[in-house]
């Protein structure tokens, strides 16, 4: 492992590992407790629209996704802030036209051949250097934004009528929570794929969510556990020769379903 | 008093609310003086939830008009305060008692300052006037309903709320919980609060109450307790489904 790390691209996947990891830590425990994880995957899907529409139009990727998947996540904002009409239904088929879209659009495009499967895994053993430094950036920003705003996103994480009354704006953060989550995505999805950003945003949120006793310590517990598991799982691909993303993938679920077993067993047999 | 603007703590005019074609709410008027304890009864869809939804501003009226402490709804952030229906909070949210009530505070301290002294005192005063002072460091899943149910009063005294509305604070606890939460809500009134809480139990509402507002799509009655439960007037809105005082054994308290 000690002279895998002399590779540049291994420096570069470990450092995108920790980076997204971060991320997800940050944006995975707002996920779970606003109980956006299926409008999280509609967003990750509904993006690869973006991408097929970047390639159709001959416009640079990453802002041409960005911009389309802010849109898709707003209009989802729009569809779901009041939780009526089947609004879940409605996120389904975002999520599939956004794909179907990006699909068609790649078939049309002259001269391109996009590899879907890299969308699906990603490729953090070829990330470039530029790369790195937008997902830094991505964390700067993430950061920034919710620490300004955590108390605003506490109250409206728990308890939305409340924070009405208490005058928190919360229209306007529900709006500001689904961009940050669909820049994120956009960009955690470049370095480790559509599959792993759901894994990351929902294993170690929920995990932390176990005994933590504040959301700020979620999210913190929630980025450390990602990052152990993406490191473990760089490096069991490393020695094994598997696929990265799905390695870490499988660790975070297979500990995912231990823990959970584990307090299945407990509250069975201690509760009388 | 900042607020003291006429002589209501609440007064809803005229007021009609409706979700589709036929109001949930229609044409109820009713003035709550400041400092009482007020019940709101009628049958399973009757209106009692769009009521305190409609006083709080969750739901836009078609017609008349809500004033809290005199003014509208929008202007009175923070005086007026909403206790939630147990089963619409999130029990595994990680969150302490202290950081609930402390939430209480959040309205009133700028995004740039953690909560200072004053804000620390205040929620440990209203922790310690529901008697969760000792539970304050227990994530908020692991307290039995009627601590719970504390725990989210704690939070509207610590806002400094005047008004407080409570829907169904005694469903689903037992008798000694239903006491001590009647308890909580006595001394807040004795702190000088008005609140108004959805009751389900017509055998207890006379004794817990001081005024109870009878509401089925109309509001049938607002009064003393022995003005509004009439025989004739709870046998029209509960279609005659209703015993009041020959309730089965084992059912309430
Ligand atoms: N969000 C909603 N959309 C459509 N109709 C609604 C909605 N909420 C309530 N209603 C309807 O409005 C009427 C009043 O409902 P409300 O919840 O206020 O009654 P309630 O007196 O609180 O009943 P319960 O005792 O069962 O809690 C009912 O007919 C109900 O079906
Ligand atoms: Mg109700």
């Amino acid at each position: 492992m000690i002279d895998a790390l002399s590779y540049d691209f291994m420096q570069h996947a470990l450092a995108a590992a920790v980076l997204a990891s971060l991320a997800c830590g940050l944006m995975g425990s707002l996920v779970v407790v606003n109980r956006l994880v299926f409008l999280a995957g509609g967003i990750a899907h509904a993006a690869y629209g973006g991408v097929g529409l970047s390639f159709f139009l001959g416009m640079p990727v990453i802002p041409t996704t960005v911009g389309f998947t802010l849109g898709a996540s707003l209009l989802m904002g729009k569809l779901t802030l009041r939780r009526t009409d089947r609004s879940d239904t409605v996120v389904g088929v975002l999520w599939a036209a956004g794909m179907a879209l990006g699909i068609l659009l790649l078939d049309l495009s002259p001269g391109y051949n996009v590899d879907l499967m890299s969308y699906l895994f990603g490729s953090i053993m070829a990330v470039p250097g530029e790369d790195v430094l937008a997902m830094a950036a991505l964390d700067v920003l993430l950061l920034a934004v919710v620490a300004y705003n955590y108390q605003d996103f506490l109250c409206l994480s728990f308890d939305r009528e409340y924070a009405r009354t208490a005058g928190v704006p919360v229209d306007r953060l529900h709006y500001l929570l689904l961009s940050l989550l669909g820049v994120s995505v956009v960009m955690i999805i470049q370095v480790v794929g559509l599959i792993l950003v759901i894994a990351l945003l929902t294993i170690p949120s929920r995990l932390a969510e176990y005994g933590a006793m504040s959301l700020a310590g979620m999210m913190v517990r929630a980025s450390v556990y990602a990052m152990l598991f993406s490191l473990a799982g760089l490096w069991a691909s490393y020695v094994l020769d598997v696929t990265a993303g799905a390695a870490i993938i499988a660790l975070a679920a297979l500990t995912f379903f231990i823990v959970q077993t584990l307090g299945w067993l407990r509250a069975a047999l201690f509760r009388p | 008093m900042s607020h003291n603007a006429g002589p209501y703590a609440i007064e809803v005019e005229h007021l009609t609310v409706s979700y589709g074609p036929s109001p949930a709410l229609l044409d109820v008027t009713v003035r709550i003086e400041p400092g009482l304890l007020a019940g709101v009864i009628g049958p399973n869809g009757g209106g009692k939830s769009t009521f305190i939804k409609a006083v709080l501003g969750f739901v836009k009226p078609d017609l008349g008009r809500v004033r809290i402490l005199g003014q509208p709804v929008e202007k009175t952030k923070g005086l007026v305060a909403y206790v939630p229906q147990r089963g619409a909070v999130d029990w595994d949210f990680p969150i302490t008692v202290e950081q609930v009530a402390m939430m209480g505070r959040y309205g009133r301290i700028p995004w740039w300052k953690d909560p200072g002294r004053q804000d620390k005192d205040l929620v440990h005063q209203a922790l310690a006037m529901v008697r969760m002072e000792d539970f304050r460091h227990r994530q908020i899943g692991q307290l039995s309903g009627g601590q719970q149910q504390r725990v989210f009063m704690a939070r509207a005294l610590a806002q400094g709320a005047e008004v407080l509305l409570l829907d169904e604070p005694f469903a689903g606890v037992d008798a000694a919980t239903e006491r001590a939460i009647l308890d909580v809500l006595s001394r807040a009134r004795a702190a000088g609060k008005t609140l108004v809480v959805v009751h389900h139990d017509l055998a207890t509402a006379a004794e817990y109450f001081d005024r109870l507002i009878l509401i089925k799509q109309r509001c049938y009655g607002y009064g003393p307790p022995e003005a509004v439960l009439q025989e004739e007037l709870l046998s029209e809105v509960y279609e005659g489904k209703l015993r009041l005082f020959g309730a089965p054994a084992g059912g309430g308290a």
